[in-house]
């Protein structure tokens, strides 16, 4: 999963950005809003963590502008302005959630997961399909029941492909939601965990449709 | 109730004013009845003179031809005649029943008969003896409805002037009224000025001072307002950063991840600590502007001499190259302690926002009128469109990488606005970076008045506050 951070302190940013991607997310970080805005032109996040009070264009400015786009990604505000107004405002112009800081890191992760599992169309908080259910809480992942460990990077490619069973995900695409700006991304590194993936759980549950990408099957296996 | 009366500006008023017409009215009117009444008296007694007179040829003492006509006895006529002879024979005598009493000596005298009294009035002429009489009760109680019917208009007179008193009295206070229910009926908050048209000089600079009172209660609301909505933010987010540094350092599993965190968590609680001593610093300025009590002349380099100290550390740190450049000898009336700070946070913002190696330059410049405190730096500067803004509360340039405040600027503008000062904010024409110019009044020793009171001269410095 990829996430933009909007966030013109420093300290929260470099703290935020720093537990995030420990949780497994790939992070991009930027600090004003013009920037935001250009970076959102041409790149796909799965989610924005936007601050409200940003320095050369607001907030809620790239939020409309956003929205103005018809750009639907899910926008978390997450800022220090409480008053109901305030929050109301934000939400009417098409934020998805607010949380006002200093707010706590487990609800800003629970939140960032919810609104993920909104985003690809599901309310149940496991996902599951074709024997695999993976659990974004505890990040639990097993097969017919039994628990399996995986890295960071085979768990993310596992959510992505969950996430939407049955939808087949390019390589690209895969790659741009894996890795943010800081990580140089080798040119076979999908390929080496979704083989890692097949190896501990079956080389049936990640299915390969040559020239395209990969998918998991829908339903049960 | 007395106590309501008392104070009520209308009530006593009316009760003043209705008191002093009805006295004056019953004066006027007993004084009317009086003379009305001493009026118709000399015109009775002139009547009887003129009766008795007329009466003095109409009668022949020789013939006996009386008229015949007896009266009845029961007539009671007001007026009885009788004229008799020198020697007691009655001529002509008006009333059968009442015989007037002879007497000698003439004019007016009383007699008592027909169980009331007479007034009577002798006039001796030739043998005859000519007497008018009037029933005195008749006559009084005439006189009185003569004169009670003068002081009737008077009576009508007064319910008039009172009407007119109550009037005039209930509409000259109406405005005053109108204020009162306006106040009294407005929103408990409300702070709305309260509408001076129509009110009595008297009463209208009490409500233009109290409409000014309302003015600056609105702005300091107002300032409040935005203060509270400013600090929501500037408060939470060091805290906010506090909190995930926190968790950072629990997450931690290395070492070298926990001497990061660690490091940043000390930041963090440095930035917030710095955060709450700054907005001390300005609340303790903005809610002191009593405190011209205790300002005092100050020697203006013993004080850069401070403020020098208080910043050297920080840029040393940053290996800033900080110096005092003219430092003309002068002095300035004010508060040293706040001075001190006014001084440490142009220098402290100098050097926050100078990269390191950078230089600043201090210099005190003074003319016969002015002090001039001038700190230039080497660093950015501040772009032409956020001048206007720099001064505000939380204010800070975009994109600054630096982590301020936001409040050092606005505690030298609260300062300097305490000492009359006036704080310009530009462009350095030597070092190319920020200029912060900040002119005072100076203070010259008096020179002649060695016994003026108050401050007499640059006397050792109290401690401010």
């Amino acid at each position: 999963m990829r996430l933009l951070l909007v966030e013109d302190d420093v300290m929260i940013g470099e703290s935020v950005l720093d537990l995030l991607r420990d949780e497994g997310y790939a992070v991009d970080w930027v600090k004003d809003g013009d920037i935001a805005l250009s970076v959102l032109e041409s790149e796909a996040y799965d989610l924005i963590l936007l601050d409200l009070g940003l320095p050369r264009c607001d907030g809620l400015t790239v939020l409309k502008t956003l929205r103005d786009r018809k750009d639907r990604t899910p926008v978390l505000v997450a800022t220090a302005r409480d008053a109901v107004a305030q929050r109301i405002e934000g939400l009417d112009t098409g934020a998805d959630d607010y949380i006002v800081k200093p707010y706590d890191l487990g609800e800003l992760l629970a939140r960032i997961r919810s609104l993920v599992r909104r985003s690809v169309g599901r309310a149940e908080p496991v996902y599951e399909s074709a024997g695999v259910s993976i659990d974004p809480a505890t990040r639990e992942v097993r097969v017919e029941g039994q628990p399996v460990l995986v890295s960071a990077r085979e768990w993310a490619i596992l959510e992505l492909l969950l996430a939407r069973p049955g939808v087949v995900l390019s390589r690209k695409q895969l790659e741009e939601r894996l890795y943010s700006w800081k990580d140089g991304v080798s040119s076979n590194a999908v390929e080496v965990h979704i083989h890692s993936l097949r190896k501990k759980m079956g080389a049936e549950l990640i299915q390969n449709v040559r020239g395209v990408g990969y998918l998991i099957a829908k339903g049960h296996a | 109730m007395t106590r309501r009366v008392s104070n009520s500006l209308r009530a006593r008023l009316l009760l003043l004013l209705f008191a002093s017409v009805v006295l004056t009215a019953g004066i006027q009117s007993f004084i009317a009845y009086r003379t009305s009444l001493d009026e118709t008296n000399e015109i009775f007694d002139y009547q009887m003179e003129q009766m008795a007179l007329s009466l003095r040829p109409g009668l022949n003492l020789d013939g006996y031809g009386g008229s015949g006509f007896r009266p009845d006895e029961d007539d009671s006529f007001e007026f009885i005649v009788q004229v008799s002879t020198a020697n007691g024979k009655i001529l002509f005598q008006s009333s059968a029943r009442t015989t007037l009493p002879q007497r000698d000596s003439t004019g007016f005298t009383l007699f008592d008969a027909r169980a009331t009294t007479y007034k009577l009035y002798t006039l001796r002429h030739g043998g005859q003896l000519i007497q008018v009489a009037q029933d005195r009760s008749a006559r009084r109680s005439l006189a009185r409805n003569l004169a009670f019917r003068t002081t009737l208009p008077v009576m009508v007179m007064v319910l008039l002037l009172l009407f007119l008193v109550w009037w005039v009295v209930t509409s000259s206070l109406k405005p005053v009224y109108r204020v009162q229910r306006q106040i009294a009926t407005r929103e408990a908050d409300s702070l709305a000025e309260v509408d001076t048209r129509g009110l009595p000089t008297e009463v209208r600079p009490l409500v233009e001072e109290i409409n000014l009172l309302l003015r600056r209660m609105r702005q300091a609301f107002a300032a409040q307002k935005n203060f509270v909505s400013d600090a929501a933010h500037e408060l939470r987010s060091p805290l906010a950063a506090l909190k995930l540094q926190v968790e950072q350092l629990r997450r931690s599993g290395t070492e070298r991840e926990r001497d990061i965190a660690t490091q940043r968590l000390g930041a963090g609680i440095d930035r917030a600590t710095r955060l709450v001593e700054q907005l001390l610093v300005l609340a303790r300025q903005q809610a002191n502007p009593e405190s011209a009590a205790s300002t005092q002349p100050i020697e203006i380099n013993r004080l850069c001499l401070l403020a020098f100290n208080d910043v050297y550390p920080l840029a040393c740190q940053k290996s800033i190259d900080m110096g005092l450049v003219q430092t003309d000898e002068c002095y300035v009336l004010g508060q040293e302690e706040a001075l001190r700070i006014l001084l440490r946070n142009i220098l402290d913002n100098s050097i926050t926002y100078s990269p390191a190696g950078s230089k600043i330059d201090f210099s005190v410049r003074s003319t016969a009128r002015s002090v001039t405190l001038v700190v230039e730096d080497s660093g950015p500067g501040i772009p032409d469109s956020d001048l206007a803004r720099v001064m505000d509360r939380f204010y800070r340039i975009p994109g600054t990488q630096a982590s301020g405040s936001g409040l050092g600027l606005p505690i030298v503008k609260a300062i300097a606005e305490l000492h009359s000062a006036q704080v310009e904010i530009g462009k350095s024409d030597t070092l190319g970076g920020l200029c912060v110019r900040v002119h005072f009044g100076a203070w010259r020793m008096p020179q002649a008045a060695p016994d003026s009171p108050g401050q007499a001269g640059p006397s050792p410095a109290r401690p401010a506050n």
